[in-house]
């Protein structure tokens, strides 16, 4: 655990080092995703001059949800970004391979090697947009709500990481997979608002079950806001413990992260017996 | 990136690799349009790239249709003067717009210039413009394959309206304006790469500030309409309507004074009524402007570019 | 130290259809045909041996050190690294190896090479006492010294080679596996990494296993040599061994400015098993064993009866000896 975290600090310090040196691209890369956090947030804003709410939720609680989904979005655009390399080439050009003669483990050693700094940018405006949404709704945490809050969260990230790791994966297969990667990342846009305003059955049950970006950030934050009963209305689960979704939440996680390694370890697997 | 697919794909698409090389390959034979059929099949071994861009079309369209439809309902169905239907086919030929100027060549422009490839490219006898415009043109028609799945959506669940003489020509007008001024933006953004070298922070913020200010989030003269009707709530309680509304007038002018909304919304907005019939003459004289601006900024850049390459040698 | 157990590797090609109905074809179908790209390899290495293994492209040379760095699966058999089975010990098995593929580096692209080394100190877990021990020999024996602060990207491929070569031996592997090496790098970074190679294998006694076309290379590196071809072993043996039984052919062009038909056979008493001579208008180029006849008599012998304009001596390429090798032992089968 020491050496993990030493390995890291080192690559870390690269990358700093890399940023100082291509720091125009860095900072254009940042402002990018920072601007397109605020163009995001001045349509909402735009809208709500002229309407109270939008499928029942006030400008305030839009925010909530979108500032949490942004922040997640964030965190894992900082320190999983590597693994979108492998969807794109590195099993093609065969750099892959050297991970397999480094004596560590193949996916610390893919995420480690990269640290995405313009994701700093979402993160940061998906934090502050959080914060605010969440003073002026007045939503003030217990100790044990922190806790659950932070559960949440990361459940969240795990699910985001093993989303992008079971697409990666494909790429054992079909050499690149860049494509069905961004296809599925996509998809999470979709949850920048709540689930509420999305009237196809078959949607929601995408977004909650087979690429499951309702459940990294719709349901923690609806779970703050909402009754139990509202929420089992729009997911079509029912349910009646309020506990249920502090249980439904991380399971989901470990469903996909058991599902996204048994893909990896499987195309691992096959990798080193056809060597593409 | 040269792609290599698996056999099982490159079979799948087969069948459209097939038909563009018979039908359009052998048409176009000439010293340009020889580019303009290799960038074909260029884009022919990115097939499964297309793929992408339909399904990143309609999660696009999919997120907009929810999100105003249940703003239209919470404001009984209409948003100024505007209906959902309207507006969603706003954003729908909008879309459509832009797939068609659509243009990778930035990219393109950038790598060549970073690996040094463009001093190769200038050795031959055509104008490297003139050369990139045709490889353009050859894209484009293999852009418009995948536009079928998004026309085939708007004739099926929209239905594309029946406009008049005048909209219609204007329409054609202004969206080969869009392209043309689009294509000049595009070569202006990859020749920066002569001074920038890396140019990928570059290119995603154009792709967020083409987003905001184009009208692809939402249509530049609702900017104008909060701007100067009464607000009647207030979202945040410490701005006052008097700064919203200064702040919404401010970012509408400033779309005007960007190319961006020339490039694909105002063809989609002269189309489905978002732009009136006599605001249309305006925005098409503000189109030719922007063409003519755009090639003076290309010239003078290619310019100072051949001078930097003659001079320091790339 | 290394073993391989009728080592085998078999890939599975899928037929392809021509044309556009031979696409539809081949996507339903399923039809497939196996090459064994490695077929059933038996050999063993000691410590401290200099081995080159060499074949013709294809023949498998790639496979089989892949399969020897647990990155391949071996269909049948298995292979042995210090007595640990490859890819069922993966992790331990890289600590003890070090690996270079001539043709991709194992550096970082954006970083210096000083801080991919720093990196790899702190993967491999290399004491910093060792580390720095390493470091010094390495700029010294390889120069790095001059571009040790520069980034990958702007290497030259000779700088690459040798910052990858000490690279994959900061750890004090106790293999060290070198595929193509010396693959398009000028004559003076080859010599500074043949002798890199030596100097490590007697130093640390650490066991060589090196892939090349370069004839030069194993002769001047290795002391034993493995050949293959077609997945096939076709050749164990030291390099005497391998000089002493095959490439003994020479030949000699000749630039003639007439075609003259002597019979050289005659006029040299030599059969044609050990001399041939093809002539033409303006060429005559004469095959010949070098134990039979010095390349200098025959010169000299030729001068008197051509009129030369221009002659070249040509030395056995490594595709010549492995055919050669190759031709021998089939007729032994048959």
């Amino acid at each position: 655990m020491r050496r993990f975290f030493l390995i890291y600090f080192t690559f870390f310090k690269q990358q700093i080092k890399l940023l100082i040196e291509y720091r125009m691209d860095f900072m254009l890369g940042m402002g990018a995703l920072a601007l397109q956090q605020v163009s995001l947030f001045i349509i909402i804003f735009a809208v709500f001059t002229r309407v109270s709410a939008i499928g029942g939720y006030s400008f305030n609680e839009i925010l909530l949800f979108y500032g949490f989904s942004q922040m997640v979005k964030g965190i894992d655009h900082v320190y999983n970004d590597n693994i979108w390399l492998v969807g794109w080439g590195k099993i093609q050009n065969g750099s892959f391979s050297q991970y397999l003669i480094r004596p560590i483990n193949i996916i610390t050693h893919v995420v480690m090697e990269r640290i995405q700094f313009d994701g700093f940018g979402e993160l940061i405006i998906g934090a502050v947009i959080f914060v605010y949404a969440k003073i002026t709704l007045g939503l003030d945490f217990t100790f044990v709500q922190w806790l659950v809050f932070i559960l949440f969260l990361i459940s969240g990230l795990a699910i985001f990481f093993a989303i992008k790791m079971m697409c990666a994966s494909i790429a054992f297969w079909t050499i690149v997979s860049g494509e069905i990667m961004t296809v599925a990342y996509e998809i999470n846009n979709f949850t920048r608002y709540p689930l509420d305003i999305y009237k196809s059955v078959l949607l929601k049950s995408v977004l909650l079950y087979l690429l499951p970006f309702a459940v990294v950030s719709y349901l923690p934050m609806v779970y703050f806001l909402r009754s139990s009963s509202h929420i089992s209305q729009v997911i079509g689960i029912n349910y009646s413990s309020p506990y249920f979704l502090i249980i439904f939440i991380p399971a989901i996680a470990c469903v996909m992260l058991s599902a996204a390694f048994f893909i990896w370890n499987m195309g691992l697997k096959r990798y080193s017996a056809t060597g593409t | 990136m040269s792609l290599f697919f698996s056999k099982r794909k490159e079979m799948t698409f087969r069948f459209f690799y097939f038909y563009s090389k018979e039908l359009i390959l052998k048409k176009f034979f000439s010293k340009y349009f020889c580019f303009t059929s290799n960038s074909l099949k260029v884009m022919y071994t990115y097939r499964f790239r297309i793929m992408v861009w339909i399904i990143g079309d309609f999660t696009f369209l999919g997120v907009e249709y929810y999100l105003w439809t249940a703003i239209f309902k919470a404001n009984n169905g209409v948003l100024y003067n505007y209906s959902l239907k309207q507006y969603i086919s706003y954003l729908v030929a909008g879309l459509l717009c832009s797939r068609i100027t659509e243009c990778f060549l930035d990219f393109e422009v950038a790598e060549d210039i970073k690996l040094g490839h463009i001093i190769m490219k200038m050795l031959k006898p055509v104008n490297y413009v003139g050369m990139n415009f045709a490889r353009h043109l050859g894209l484009s028609v293999g852009n418009a394959m995948n536009l079928i799945p998004l026309v085939l959506f708007t004739g099926i669940f929209i239905g594309f309206q029946k406009v008049s003489f005048f909209v219609g020509i204007s329409f054609f007008l202004s969206i080969l304006m869009a392209y043309i001024i689009k294509f000049f933006f595009i070569m202006f953004l990859g020749m920066t790469a002569f001074w920038l070298t890396n140019v990928w922070g570059l290119l995603l913020f154009k792709g967020h500030m083409l987003a905001i200010f184009s009208g692809q989030l939402m249509a530049i003269s609702l900017f104008f309409k909060i701007g100067t009707s009464e607000t009647v709530f207030l979202p945040v309680s410490f701005i006052s309507e008097n700064v919203i509304r200064h702040f919404f007038l401010g970012l509408g002018y400033l779309s005007y004074c960007l190319p961006f909304q020339a490039m694909a919304y105002t063809p989609a907005g002269i189309y489905t009524g978002i732009i009136p019939q006599n605001q249309i003459a305006v925005h098409l004289i503000l189109q030719v402007f922007w063409i003519v601006f755009m090639y003076g900024l290309l010239q003078f850049t290619w310019s100072r570019a051949l001078k930097k390459v003659t001079v320091l040698g790339g | 130290m290394i073993k391989a157990y009728n080592l085998t590797k078999e890939f599975k090609t899928y037929k392809k259809y021509e044309g556009f109905s031979g696409a539809v074809k081949s996507f339903f179908s399923h039809e497939y045909t196996t090459n064994r790209a490695v077929d059933s390899i038996n050999f063993e290495i000691g410590k401290g041996e200099l081995v080159g293994y060499i074949g013709v492209n294809g023949a498998g040379k790639s496979t089989t050190i892949k399969m020897m760095t647990g990155i391949l699966v071996p269909t049948e058999g298995k292979c042995e690294v210090n007595g640990l089975e490859t890819v069922k010990h993966r992790k331990e098995i890289a600590k003890q190896i070090g690996v270079v593929f001539g043709q991709r580096t194992q550096l970082w692209w954006d970083l210096p090479v000083s801080e991919s080394f720093s990196i790899l100190q702190k993967i491999y877990d290399i004491p910093l006492k060792q580390y720095n021990e390493n470091l010094d020999y390495f700029k010294d024996i390889l120069d790095l010294t001059e571009f040790y602060l520069t980034p990958v990207r702007n290497l030259s491929l000779g700088q690459k080679m040798r910052a990858d070569f000490a690279a994959s031996m900061l750890h004090d592997p106790k293999v060290l596996f070198l595929d193509e090496p010396t693959i398009g790098v000028d004559i003076v970074v080859k010599e500074k990494i043949r002798k890199a190679i030596k100097d490590i294998n007697s130093k640390n006694n650490t066991t060589v296993i090196l892939t090349t076309h370069d004839l030069d290379d194993i002769e001047e590196v290795c002391n034993r040599i493995i050949a293959i071809d077609c997945g096939r072993k076709i050749f164990d043996g030291s390099l005497t061994e391998l000089k002493n039984n095959y490439g003994k052919f020479r030949s000699v062009k000749f630039e003639i400015t007439a075609k003259k038909n002597h019979n050289l056979n005659e006029i040299l008493n030599l059969s044609e098993d050990d001399l041939i001579c093809i002539e033409n208008e303006t060429e005559l180029e004469i095959k010949f064993r070098r134990d039979v006849i010095k390349a200098s008599d025959l010169i000299n012998k030729i001068v008197t009866l051509y009129d030369i304009k221009d002659l070249t001596i040509m030395e056995p390429q490594m595709e010549d000896i492995v055919k050669e090798i190759y031709a021998i032992n089939k007729n032994y089968k048959t």
